[in-house]
């Protein structure tokens, strides 16, 4: 073939464009050390990338999602194991005081009514500023005593005022854990064959007040009770807890797993990176060494 | 005629022929880097000999004519190949201007606004009543909608600025076929007395190669030496002595169609026929590509819309009401979360009844569900599915494109190389010419002198 001034020219040109542009792919790799810059970088890579990331996103959001409903078990337990502790000294109120004078029975009432109120407050305790056990109804105390009533028996009677809810947290896809947020069954279930703890303990303060040592023996055993209802709902809180728990060790688990296929998809095999910029640096300068050879002579040179 | 006068007249001859060849020769080296020329040969051949009694007499050369060195064949394909070049190197700039529009791979795009979208809503399961968790919701609601909005607009962009490039072309399209009617009068005129024009075919061959790298034609040249062009379906765009307009037409969509006027001056839209050239690449991307992803875009969004508005709707706000529609709008370019739930967060519907609010989560735990749902395709793909394919398919547009325009481009390259090694100039092989010349020149001189001197020697005679 006829090789001209231009072809020469041309064809040394377009190798340099051709180096430059590798060149310029490989520093974008080690610079953002990312193999897939752009969709067009492998098209099929960047869907799973994105596939990846939402999974990750997803995973942040499940973990936050089990925290909230770890710190709402951990916070109820707390609760309730005090309300045990409660119950217990108002029991040993009550069997102290069924053979005692009338006078420390009054001040036992008072020391009662004051633990009353206490195991009231937790009833009505919150989480974020929610009540914890008055259903979906979360802005609204799910216990309430009217201190304006004329006997003591109405003052220590306390009504119901959630509903009830429950809470869901989603764990995972499509799947929802649910916490019983019924104050009912915890401290208001004489309805449903359990036991009414404030009643319980109203008809104590009341026994004390008016000095029935009758009415005063009888609670005891309904106190007893009413420890059991609490201890049973303490002792189903576990298993929930443990779900939640399993679950988050498997996102913990699971996590490393997507990065890992994330960093596989995405990242940049560096050392492959830098050795190919190598080559192609060499490529890149024999070339240029050569177009400096090869443009310098023609005949004229050699004309004298 | 084998006197002294004659080896006179027949050395001037000489003397005059080589200083032609050494024209042609600086007249070539001069055009070493000039696109499109054809290196040119002064023909030379000997005079008509005669008649002496010895037989016939040499009488010394003259220049016929000058040739130019040209492959016709390799020039029509040369043309023909430039369509597909033209098309895909104005393709992939188009469509790489898209992929950037989709780029997703920082992770500040479309997918990581739909997951912050979600998860939103799940944040506001574990806390349905919580200010933070509904104004969190708003925002990543609105960074959705804002994303839907701006790559609706971008590509919206893009289509104009294709737009814009079209009707460029068409005027440069009629910008050279007013110089092909201009090269093929100026031809016809130099070559009807049986010479070529060299430099006038080089310059109309030159104009023909960049009309071939924006729309596909046909040309043939007629008895005359015109060359006529001809567009798709044989409509002419040059013809012996005139040529015809392209014109562009604003179509439904907005956007300026390609039509041929006729001597009428009536219009007919040939943007279907093209098949070649930059329009194409540019006409491919602007109705096809981008018309596609930007529809596609918009099924995302409307469903999106649909399914979300459908959940919201029933369910319940902070104060008891029965869901409002969540966004506004029916597609990419207008979605917007409703003015009245940005301005109040308690409108957002998390609860599933109106009397179990405030602390009824499952209505935004369905809704959050959604992002698992099979709601697009045909209930084959979920949201993202559906936008990674988005993204995919740009991404192979890319790819695709790439690989035609190289291919293309390495086709090219051999065919310039060939048309190289045919017509181009070697400035080694007219350095040569040029010293064979030049020592014919200096030999035709020595003839002259040689004959003045014998010229002399008859005079001494005298």
């Amino acid at each position: 073939m006829r090789v001209t001034h231009n072809t020469m020219t041309e064809s040394l040109v377009r190798y340099l464009t051709a180096q430059n542009e590798a060149l310029y792919d490989r520093q974008a790799i080690i610079a953002s050390q990312k193999r897939i810059n752009k969709a067009s970088d492998d098209p099929i890579g960047m869907g799973k990338v994105l596939d990846y990331r939402q999974t990750l996103a997803s995973i942040d959001q499940y973990q936050a999602n089990i925290q909230s409903g770890m710190t709402r078990l951990d916070v109820t337990e707390t609760h309730l194991a005090l309300v045990d502790d409660l119950l217990q000294v108002v029991r040993s109120i009550g069997q102290t005081e069924a053979d005692s004078s009338s006078q420390s029975r009054q001040l036992a009432a008072e020391e009662v009514k004051m633990l009353y109120d206490q195991i009231l407050d937790l009833a009505n305790s919150k989480l974020n500023n929610n009540y914890i056990f008055s259903g979906y109804q979360t802005k609204t105390a799910p216990f309430s005593r009217d201190d304006t009533l004329a006997t003591t028996f109405d003052r220590y009677t306390v009504s119901y005022n959630g509903d009830a809810g429950d809470v869901q947290f989603i764990v995972a896809n499509n799947t929802e854990v649910t916490i019983d947020a019924d104050g009912r069954p915890v401290f208001h279930n004489a309805a449903a064959g359990g036991v009414n703890i404030f009643d319980t303990i109203r008809d104590l303060i009341v026994g004390l007040e008016n000095d029935d040592t009758d009415a005063i023996s009888a609670q005891s055993g309904l106190i007893d009770q009413a420890r059991t209802q609490i201890n049973n709902i303490r002792a189903a809180n576990p298993t929930i807890y443990y779900q939640l728990e399993v679950t988050e060790k498997h996102w913990q688990n699971y996590t490393p797993k997507i990065q890992d296929l994330l960093a596989k998809e995405e990242d940049a095999d560096i050392t492959k990176a830098v050795v190919e910029l190598q080559s192609i640096e060499l490529a890149y300068q024999t070339t240029l060494a050569t177009t400096a050879r090869i443009l310098q002579p023609g005949l004229i040179q050699f004309l004298k | 005629m084998s006197d002294i006068n004659g080896i006179l007249s027949l050395a001037g001859q000489a003397l005059m022929t080589q200083q032609k060849a050494i024209n042609v020769t600086s007249h070539n080296i001069a055009n070493v880097n000039t696109p499109g020329y054809s290196r040119q040969r002064l023909q030379l051949s000997t005079n008509t000999p005669v008649n002496t009694s010895m037989g016939l007499m040499g009488n010394g050369v003259s220049a016929d004519s000058i040739e130019r060195l040209y492959d016709r064949f390799l020039g029509a394909q040369i043309n023909n190949e430039n369509q597909s070049l033209g098309r895909w190197d104005a393709q992939r700039g188009a469509v790489e201007m898209v992929e950037t529009i989709f780029n997703e791979s920082d992770g500040y795009g479309l997918s990581t606004a739909m997951s912050k979208f979600w998860d939103a809503w799940q944040s506001l399961t574990n806390n349905p009543s919580g200010l933070t968790e509904r104004q969190l919701l708003i925002t990543a609601s609105q960074v959705l909608a804002n994303t839907f909005n701006q790559l609706d607009s971008d590509l919206m962009q893009s289509q104009q600025d294709l737009d814009i490039a079209v009707q460029g072309t068409v005027a440069e399209i009629n910008r050279l076929a007013e110089q092909l009617v201009d090269l093929n009068q100026k031809i016809i005129s130099a070559e009807s007395g049986a010479l070529t024009a060299n430099d006038y075919n080089d310059q109309r061959e030159q104009v023909l190669k960049q009309l071939s790298e924006l729309i596909n034609v046909n040309t043939f040249e007629d008895a005359n030496g015109a060359t006529h062009v001809l567009l798709a379906n044989g409509r002419p765009l040059v013809g012996a002595g005139r040529s015809w307009q392209l014109s562009t037409q604003i179509n439904p969509s907005g956007l300026q169609d390609v039509v041929w006027v006729d001597e009428s001056g009536t219009t007919t839209d040939i943007s279907a026929d093209i098949s070649g050239g930059k329009l194409k690449g540019y006409l491919e991307v602007r109705d096809v590509i981008i018309t596609d992803g930007m529809n596609r875009l918009d099924a995302l969004a409307q469903a999106l819309i649909a399914d979300v508005n459908t959940l919201h709707q029933s369910g319940f706000a902070l104060d008891g009401s029965a869901g409002e529609i969540f966004f506004n709008g029916s597609s990419a370019g207008n979605i917007e979360l409703n003015t009245n739930i940005a301005g109040n967060p308690d409108l957002i519907a998390a609860a599933a009844g109106a009397l179990t609010v405030p602390g009824d989560n499952r209505q935004a735990i369905e809704i959050a569900n959604l992002q698992y749902q099979l709601n697009m395709s045909g209930n084959t793909a979920t949201y993202n599915d559906y936008y990674s394919a988005l993204i995919r398919d740009t991404g192979n547009e890319v790819l695709k494109s790439d690989a035609y325009y190289h291919h293309q481009a390495d086709m090219m390259t051999q065919l310039e190389n060939r048309r190289e090694s045919i017509s181009g100039v070697s400035l080694d092989e007219e350095m040569i010419n040029l010293i064979k010349f030049q020592n014919a020149y200096t030999a035709a001189a020595k003839m002259i002198s040689a004959a003045d001197e014998m010229m002399q020697t008859i005079l001494q005679m005298v």
